[in-house]
Order: structure tokens, then C-alpha cells, then sequence
């Protein structure tokens, strides 16, 4: 569990509603709403965890952190009774339950799973209970995406402009792309290294 | 012993995501008993770096190695009034101040203004996982008005642009890909040699800075650490950036600084010189730290802790430093994501022979200054660590290092952390990552223990370590 003290807030006065943050947002937290008869970015107070993507994205520097006034806290608890099925969704998807997904905040990837199981059918929804996107907003998209589809959830494309569904991921190449590319790039040797380090999955 | 006077540490940078300059109250070389060891010293016939002395020194330097470059390069595709994407990488910009990598931006610009005649010439500088840094480097080197205005900063949650492969299909920032042609201006430093393992080094932004969130994350989280540098390789050869490819122009790096620009209409055959040469160029260096037992490391330069630098070389080239990052055979180093994710805790999740831990030759580290913006806690976490002050603050303030504090300690001043750093690891070998160019800023103990060390290391190298790493790429 985490808890968030800040969030971010628009400055209306230099939004140009030029979308770009409700774009970026890893938790769909931002909508355009009219503002004294003008459209303008709206940040949901009871949503942002304060991950500041929208405040390096704005070109008009209109968002900024302030602080909470109640702290919100964020965490996907794991119930006894799911502990199996969880582990069940992180093997289907080459994953010990406790290994890190998310590298920022250190989350598991059985709590992108209890998330899962909890209702989290994308990886915005998985973002706004767990926390994973929503420090660097890089690096831990194609495990969530793979934890996701591991669950047998379909994805298509992100709302905004942040992901498009094409992951693929080592134990998704065939023979014969690996053989050949091979020589140069170690695929098979590679696969064969990471199956024994990351077991599991559902391929032949 | 043969020692140096202290090589000057890179200056502190004015950045949101530095501390303010006046809180860094001491650098790593003021500490007591620190002196220079000099590369030349070390493993003489380096090649020899542009020089340095001013900002104006630079740019007349780079601006005709540049031009020189070019030369013997074909632009003729180029015609009026195509439009022309210079793409850059925030990596440029940290090396030596950043402005000969800036001024190499500069001369491509002009050269193709003066040779294609568009000037319909964009700026488009890619980020790392710090999405303000492109606009803060445009301004530092007032870009925007020497492209008159055409530039822009790229992050990875930029809308993309697809780009169909042999394997599937990836994400480039649409911004990147707007013109008619690119040109691809990167370095050749050798950097994160854990990931990109000299296989198609020169590829690797077009899987990074260019490449959208889906795309960086494959490449580190779901590949493979060797098979990842496939990825930017098919990028390059894929449909869409070859019809656009123009050529690349690549500030050539050694660990001596910055030996000049080369450029290339083929990236295939520039990228085979350039492995050559980081092998020749860097193998030693890189091998001699590696020979090290017992070091408190000190970080003290303006970049994320992977990136600290010296000597052309990074932290985590040491820290990577108790296995041989150039011998393919060896498929996992001690830290890439690959193995950050099965460390939970202290100990891995995995506990077979196949990854290494990280190097124990670290005995603690010491973070006197550095940028915040880069998920770190794997270092904390492995590594006794120490963090002066003000760092403590910056860092428990990112978002990236949440957890990061809760497993270092504060410690008040440099000198205090250094001092408990000694007691508990009991060794006086003190290195440190301040952005020494030229050598290291080192203890005494240290630099008699490297210069005893090298002369018969260069042999090993040269006669046994060098033929197999040419030989696992092809280039034997």
C-alpha cells in the first residue's frame, strides 16, 4: 500500500485544451469540461496519484502538484482465497507472483493480479489500483499488458495515445523468426536461458 | 607511484530534477587522500580528445569534423523543399557539458540547409525517463532559435506511429517520423553496455528515444537481455525508416572524451566500426575496474545513478563489473530489468547460476549528487548506501524512488558519509563518478592498486579477451 499526498490541479487560466494531458494520463484521470464557457482540462482529485506525466507533458506549464487534503491510498490487496487463481494469471505470464513489475514502486506482480481479479480489465483500470504506469510511465506497460491477456482479457488500444496493443514478447516469436535472427541476436539461447529463469506460460 | 593532480568533476546543472548547486557543499575529490589517475597512465595509446578549453574551442572543432564528415556522405536524396527530421537523444547532451554534441546539431543543420537547399530542418530531441529534460537541453543551448524555431521535445507517451516488422509491429513518436527524411544524430559512447551488449549499439534509439512506451518496455521487460537488441535493429530495417533514412552522423566518443563526428549513409556498416572500436577503446578500461575487490563508490555528477560517469565510463559498468558485459557467452549481467524484477527483497527469486549478483566489489556506495527521474531502488537495495543531505530529499521526493530512502541511510555531509562508509567496509579504495575526463579521481590505495594492475591486464586483453569479443560479432 502507498500513500499519495499530492495531486495534480490545472491552472485553467493556461490550459489551451490542447488534450495532451488527458492524452498521457496512465490513470484516465482527466477529462475537458467547460470553464466559464471554455473547454479545459480537469484533473479528478479522487483519481490522480500525482505521477506528474501531465505536468511534463502540458506545453503551456499549466499543471502543477498541491498538496491533498486527505492522503489516498493505493494498493491491491491479495485475498487469502485468490492466492492460487493470482498465481495461476503470473506463471500463464512467465512471472513469479513476487516479482516486480512496476520498477518505480516496487509492485508485484501478484498485486497487478489481485487487481485483475478485483475488476481491472485494462491497464488504466490496473493503474488506478495498484499504482504500476504511474511513476516513470514507461518502463512496466508490457507486464501489465502480459499479466492482462494472461488473465484471458482482450486489449485493444489505450484511450489515449500511450499504448496499442501490439506487445509481443520473446515467448510470442516463431522458430523460425528465432533461428533467423539467431546468429546475431541469441533468441534461441536467450529463450531457452529465460524459460528456465521465468517458467511457466501456456506455449508450446 | 605516478599520480595526477585531481581531474576537474563536471559542474552541477540547473535542473528540476537536480538539487539547487549551492546546497552541494563538496565534491569527491576534495575528500582527503584523493588523487588523479591519469588513462594514459593507465593503458597508454588512447586516442587523443578534442579539445575542451572552451565552449568556443568546441564548436569550431566539432562544427569541421562535422562538416568533414558529411562530405563523404550522400544527401542528394534531399531535395527542395523536403522536410528533414535531425533526430537527437538527451544521452548527447550529458556528455563533457553537452555542447559538442550541440554544436554538432547545429553543423548537420547547416550542412544540409547549405547542400540540399530545404530549410524545412526540424530539431527533434528525444527523452530517457525525464520528459522536461529536451526542453530544459533546447534552452540550455538555445536551439529553438538556431532552427528558427522548429524544434520540439519527444517523451515515449507521445502519440505514435506504427512500424510494421519482420516480428510484429512496434511504436515510433509519431513527431519523430513527421518528415520526409531523418537523420539519425546519436554518440558512440559506450554507456549501458548491459543492455545493448555491443550488438547493434548504434540501433538502440530507435527502441528508446524514438520509440514509444510499448516499444521501450518490450525491449527491457519481455525480450531477452541479448535477443532485446534485435528490436531497434528491425525498426531501422523496416519499411517506414528506410524510406526515410537519410544517414547518421555520430559523435565519436572514447573513454580519453570526445575524439570527433563520423557520419554514414549505411547505419549497418557504421555500427560494425563503431563495435570494433568500443572494444579496442573501452575493453580495458572497463576491464581493469572489473579486476577490483573492494571499493566505496561515490556519485557526483548531474545524471541519474546508472549514469554517473568517469572516464567514459558509467556506474553501472562497475557495478556490472564481476562478470565480462562484452563476452556474449554470459546471457545476464548482474543489473538490467531482467533481473531487477526477481529482487523482491534482498535475495533473487531465482537462485540458479544463470544470474549474477550485483558486483561485490561494491562494498558501499556513496550518493554525493545526482539527478532523481531514474527507478533505482535495485541500487539501495543491493548496496549499502549512504546519501549526503540534500540528496536524501530530492530522492524521496521522486516519484521514480518511492521505496529508495527506505533502504539507504542519511547522512549529514560527504565527509561523514565517507568516514562511515570506511569504518564498516574497512577499505581506503574510494572511486569516484564525478565526470573526471581523461581519468579517474581516485584514493592513493586505489590508483597504486590500478596502475599495478593494468600493465599485465592490457596483455590479457589484447591477446585473449579482444579476438573472442570481435569473434562473437562477427568481426574476426
Amino acid at each position: 500500500m502507498r500513500t499519495v499526498n499530492q495531486l495534480a490541479v490545472v491552472d485553467p487560466a493556461k490550459c489551451n485544451a490542447c488534450r495532451t494531458c488527458v492524452q498521457v494520463c496512465p490513470v484516465t484521470a482527466i477529462e475537458m469540461k467547460k470553464v466559464a464557457g471554455k473547454q479545459k482540462a480537469c484533473i479528478d482529485g479522487a483519481i490522480c496519484q500525482a505521477c506528474t506525466i501531465c505536468i511534463t507533458r502540458c506545453p503551456e506549464r499549466a499543471i502543477a502538484l498541491e498538496l491533498r487534503v486527505s492522503p489516498l491510498t493505493i494498493g491491491a490487496e491479495l485475498k487469502r482465497t485468490s492466492v492460487a487463481e493470482a498465481a495461476a494469471i503470473c506463471l500463464q505470464a512467465h512471472m513469479y507472483p513476487d516479482q516486480i513489475v512496476c520498477y518505480c514502486h516496487r509492485i508485484q506482480a501478484k498485486e497487478i493480479a489481485a487487481a485483475i481479479l478485483g475488476g481491472a480489465k485494462t491497464p488504466e483500470q490496473v493503474a488506478r489500483m495498484t499504482g504500476a504506469r504511474t511513476g516513470c510511465g514507461v518502463l512496466c506497460i508490457t507486464g501489465v499488458i502480459r499479466l492482462l491477456r494472461s488473465a484471458g482479457l482482450e486489449l485493444k488500444r489505450a484511450p489515449g495515445c500511450q499504448w496499442y496493443g501490439t506487445t509481443l514478447s520473446i515467448w510470442d516469436l516463431s522458430e523460425e523468426v528465432m533461428r533467423k535472427y539467431d546468429r546475431d541476436f541469441y533468441l534461441l539461447r536467450d529463450r531457452q536461458q529465460i524459460d528456465e529463469i521465468f517458467p511457466g506460460g501456456g506455449h508450446k | 607511484m605516478k599520480t595526477n593532480p585531481l581531474f576537474p568533476p563536471a559542474p552541477p546543472r540547473i535542473s528540476p530534477y537536480a538539487i539547487d548547486p549551492n546546497l552541494l557543499a563538496e565534491r569527491a575529490g576534495q575528500l582527503p587522500g584523493m588523487t588523479g589517475v591519469a588513462l594514459d597512465d593507465l593503458f597508454p595509446g588512447a586516442p587523443s580528445p578534442i579539445s575542451l578549453a572552451s565552449p568556443e574551442t568546441i564548436r569550431k572543432q566539432i562544427r569541421e569534423q562535422t562538416k568533414k564528415a558529411l562530405a563523404n556522405v550522400d544527401l542528394s536524396k534531399i531535395q527542395p523543399p523536403d522536410s528533414v527530421n535531425i533526430l537527437a537523444s538527451h544521452h548527447g547532451f550529458n556528455l563533457y557539458g553537452g555542447e559538442a554534441y550541440a554544436e554538432m546539431l547545429r553543423a548537420i543543420r547547416d550542412e544540409v540547409e547549405r547542400r540540399c537547399h530545404t530549410d524545412n530542418i526540424n530539431l527533434c530531441v528525444g527523452a530517457g525517463l525525464r520528459f522536461r529534460e529536451p526542453d530544459e537541453l533546447i534552452q540550455k543551448f538555445s536551439l529553438d532559435e538556431y532552427f528558427r524555431g522548429k524544434v520540439c521535445g519527444m517523451a515515449p507517451v507521445d502519440q505514435g506511429v506504427p512500424i510494421k516488422t519482420d516480428i510484429g509491429t512496434f511504436h515510433g513518436v509519431r513527431r519523430a517520423y513527421s518528415a520526409r527524411w531523418i537523420i539519425h544524430a546519436h554518440n558512440s559512447d559506450v554507456r549501458e553496455l548491459h543492455y545493448h551488449r555491443q550488438i547493434g549499439r548504434l540501433f538502440k534509439p530507435f527502441a528508446m528515444s524514438y520509440a514509444t512506451i510499448e516499444t521501450r518496455s518490450l525491449y527491457h521487460q519481455s525480450m531477452g537481455p541479448r535477443s532485446a537488441n534485435l528490436i531497434p535493429r528491425l525498426i531501422y530495417e523496416s519499411p517506414l525508416v528506410q524510406e526515410k533514412f537519410a544517414c547518421s552522423v555520430i559523435l565519436q566518443m572514447a573513454p580519453t572524451g570526445i575524439i570527433g563526428v563520423d557520419a554514414h549513409n549505411d547505419l549497418v556498416e557504421q555500427d560494425k566500426l563503431f563495435a570494433r572500436r568500443n572494444i579496442s577503446w573501452y575493453g580495458k578500461i572497463i576491464t581493469l575496474l572489473s579486476c577490483l575487490e573492494d571499493v566505496i563508490l561515490i556519485v557526483d555528477y548531474p545524471n541519474s545513478i546508472p549514469y554517473t560517469t568517469a572516464c567514459g565510463i558509467l556506474f553501472c559498468n562497475f557495478l556490472n563489473g564481476n562478470v565480462d558485459e562484452f563476452d556474449l557467452d554470459i546471457p545476464f549481467t548482474p543489473f538490467t530489468r531482467y533481473t531487477d524484477m526477481l529482487y523482491p527483497g534482498p535475495d533473487p527469486l531465482y537462485q540458479g547460476d544463470l544470474v549474477p549478483p550485483p558486483n561485490p566489489a561494491i562494498r558501499a556506495l556513496v550518493i554525493n549528487y545526482c539527478f532523481k527521474g531514474y527507478p533505482g531502488t535495485f541500487f539501495a537495495q543491493q548496496l549499502p548506501t549512504f546519501v549526503v543531505g540534500p540528496q536524501a530529499d530530492l530522492l524521496r521526493g521522486c516519484v521514480q524512488n518511492t521505496t529508495f530512502m527506505d533502504y539507504a541511510i542519511e547522512v549529514e555531509g560527504l565527509r561523514k558519509a565517507v568516514d562511515f562508509a570506511r569504518r564498516i567496509t574497512k577499505t581506503d579504495n574510494i572511486l569516484a563518478f564525478d565526470g573526471a575526463v581523461g581519468g579517474l579521481n581516485v584514493s592513493e590505495a586505489l590508483a597504486e592498486r590500478m596502475l599495478k594492475l593494468a600493465p599485465e591486464l592490457a596483455l590479457k586483453i589484447e591477446g585473449e579477451l579482444m579476438p573472442k569479443w570481435l569473434k562473437q560479432r562477427g568481426l574476426l
